[in-house]
């Protein structure tokens, strides 16, 4: 950028802008008792360095009913549960316009003859314009701001944090009956294909888990993380909670990716997957 | 507001008298009245209003959690009596996408600016710290759809009460600075800005808003590297945002990366169908009206508050009360603020603080003591600069846009 950015630079011009906010500014502080913290013209680079933070996570579901597993499966991909249960009483007609709008200009993968069902149990959510369901237990777990990235594990904690954690939960317990465990799930500590090929292009349908049917749909990521990327999340989680499996490598997400190319869908569940593991 | 104020002075003392002497502002600051509040909730004014107070998302202190997952958190209304800007870890969240970066390192982040140019380039941190001049505006960054939660009927979307807004002095270097140093040729029709978010679901569309090219370059709208003196805390954008003075928030990118001129409309999702609003004064139409003209929000509408005396506050006959609060004129600078006791009738102008530039928040003061017991109402609008108050009956539209109605309180004297 040097060469084409130096007409911007002329000395004076800066110390004459720089002047000008000094006057402005303390002008601003000696009328305002309540003046921003800390101003100053030049501000030291160093300031802008970097900031690793870690986001709560929410671990409230959606209650009862054949309707809740819809709304677990899909609502939750994107958002968690207290957007819907913060909103007013709305009528039918305006829960289907509002999931209509969710998978046509959103792109929910909610299949069209789930509106109706979906949009009837939202309704049942928040009668009389009160919400039926607990606010007070979205949230588990304390975060802030991590001047150091978290744990051994480095990018792939980071990656995990900003990618997995929202559904999967930090402690990687995922949520009963909604977003399967990965401690302890024998698909992270099993053979690494499979772990790989479901991170790339994710999975709809039943998957089952240690015994268990879950029933949702988790993103690819291959158009978003790099294969280094992947293979440092999928060593971290085969190496947190209890999980004891070997690292994965960067050249195994290469090559499954290669492999998987002409994929554009996610894989479905067990029927897929099965025979990977 | 064609009332005089001399009519006022008499018909007032039946119920309103104005404190004649002039108490200073520092005589006023007496401690806030809290809204109401419970242990680690607030109740907002509306059915389904309970929300919990957390202090567990990175950079901020207590907030009003709308949803965890993409953050979407509200100021607690007591803040804005506690100074004209809104402190950093105070100020309003909302994402649209849930794929946010939660480590950003600005050694090796890069502004691309792109498309309709003579010269495409990719801005380092040091290249914007040192290669341009810098600007600081303050500017109240306010949601499209603040006070949502107040609207009747109601709509979908998030439920805020009145604090998605926040007014902060920002530092950056202007759009137009580096627009012009791209060099914009013939056929430039409006600047495209995306930011580092993306949806969960590869089919949701990116997040990108457009201004006009002239809008872009009016040497106004920035790229904020600083607010409040402080790098921006990751919620409201860290690195770089963008800030359009006078426009609602929705234009102001988040951890602004991208920024593509375009010779053509922009026909992204976020532009040309969402963020609309009826094309009537005030985007106000009835609940029934259908197939009305819709134009993208713009321009912000005057708005006044009471940041010290909460619905429903209680007080004695006779007892001297200072009250303030805080007022923006929208696109435009506050003319004057005006209150009314007696159901807006007669309206008495306030006192005005500090003017920080026709942007920001304006604080105001006014006197009073309640002469009769009973509940009375005590209401605020402000007048910009170009004479536009705020509306008596509140406006309506079906995405709960741009409400500005007088704001209005109930207080009980006993």
């Amino acid at each position: 950028m040097g060469p084409k950015l130096k007409r911007f630079a002329p000395l004076s011009a800066t110390v004459a802008v720089a002047v000008l906010l000094i006057v402005g500014t303390s002008q601003l502080r000696a009328q305002s008792p309540s003046k921003p913290q800390g101003q100053s013209v030049r501000q030291p680079e160093s300031r802008w360095s970097k900031v690793s933070v870690q986001m709560p996570a929410s671990a409230a579901v959606f209650p009862g009913g054949e309707g809740a597993v819809i709304a677990n499966a899909q609502c939750l991909i994107c958002h968690s549960q207290g957007m819907v249960s913060r909103q007013p009483a709305l009528t039918q007609g305006q829960w289907k316009d509002t999931i209509n709008k969710m998978r046509t200009a959103y792109g929910a993968p909610l299949p069209a003859e789930q509106v109706d069902a979906l949009a009837a149990y939202l309704t049942t959510l928040i009668p009389n314009g009160e919400a039926a369901i607990a606010q007070d237990d979205e949230q588990r777990g304390p975060a802030g701001l991590q001047e150091q990235p978290a744990t051994a594990g480095g990018n792939g904690a980071e990656v995990f944090a900003a990618r997995c954690a929202a559904c999967h939960q930090s402690g990687g317990t995922g949520i009963p009956g909604v977003f399967p465990p990965l401690a302890g799930s024998n698909w992270v500590t099993g053979p690494h294909v499979a772990a790989i090929r479901i991170l790339l292009h994710g999975v709809q349908g039943t998957l089952t888990v240690n015994g268990t049917a879950y029933s949702g749909a988790m993103p690819g990521f291959a158009s978003q993380l790099s294969d280094e990327e992947i293979a440092a999340v999928l060593s971290y989680v085969r190496s947190q909670w209890g999980n004891q499996a070997a690292p994965v490598g960067a050249v195994q997400v290469t090559a499954e990716r290669a492999a998987t190319t002409a994929r554009s869908e996610p894989w479905n569940g067990d029927a897929d997957l099965t025979t990977m593991k | 507001m064609k009332r005089s104020i001399a009519n006022w002075t008499s018909l007032s003392r039946r119920n309103f008298l104005m404190g004649a002497g002039g108490a200073g502002l520092a005589g006023l600051l007496g401690s806030a009245i809290q809204p109401a509040r419970g242990a680690g909730f607030v109740e907002f004014p509306f059915a389904n209003g309970r929300r919990e107070l957390v202090t567990n998302f990175p950079q901020k202190g207590e907030m009003i959690l709308q949803r965890t997952r993409p953050p979407l958190l509200e100021t607690p209304f007591d803040v804005f009596d506690q100074g004209v800007f809104t402190p950093n870890d105070r100020f309003y969240v909302r994402w649209h996408l849930a794929e946010i970066p939660t480590t950003i390192d600005p050694a090796h982040f890069s502004l691309k600016v792109h498309g309709h140019v003579q010269q495409p380039l990719s801005l380092t941190m040091h290249d914007l710290l040192h290669d341009f001049p810098s600007f600081e505006i303050a500017a109240v960054n306010q949601c499209s759809g603040n006070s949502r939660g107040l609207f009747s009927p109601r709509v979908p979307g998030a439920q805020w009460d009145n604090g998605g807004m926040g007014n902060a002095l920002w530092r950056g270097v202007r759009l137009k600075d580096v627009l012009d140093h791209a060099g914009l040729p013939a056929g430039a029709v409006q600047v495209r800005f995306r930011g580092l978010d993306s949806g969960v679901v590869p089919q949701t569309p990116n997040f990108m808003k457009s201004l006009a090219v002239d809008h872009a370059r009016d040497g106004e709208v920035m790229i904020a590297y600083a607010m409040n003196g402080e790098p921006l805390p990751l919620l409201n954008g860290f690195p770089l945002r963008l800030v359009v003075p006078g426009w609602y928030a929705t234009y102001w990118m988040k951890m602004l990366a991208d920024i593509e001129v375009l010779d053509q409309p922009d026909e992204n999702y976020w532009t040309s169908k969402a963020y609309r609003i009826p094309d009537t004064p005030g985007a106000n139409i009835a609940p029934e009206q259908k197939g009305v003209k819709t134009v993208p929000i713009n321009r912000m509408v005057p708005r006044s508050f009471f940041t010290n005396l909460a619905d429903g506050v209680a007080v004695r006959r006779g007892q001297s009360l200072k009250v303030r609060g805080i007022a923006f004129g929208g696109d435009t600078g506050v003319a004057k603020v005006l209150v009314s006791a007696d159901g807006g009738r007669l309206w008495q102008e306030a006192r005005l603080g500090t003017n920080h530039g026709k942007y920001s928040f304006r604080q105001w003061q006014f006197p009073l003591r309640f002469a009769i017991a009973g509940p009375q109402s005590l209401m605020v609008r402000t007048v910009n600069t170009a004479g536009v108050t705020q509306p008596d009956h509140p406006n309506w539209n079906p995405s709960g846009f741009m409400l500005n109605v007088i704001e209005t309180i109930t207080v009980h004297v006993s």
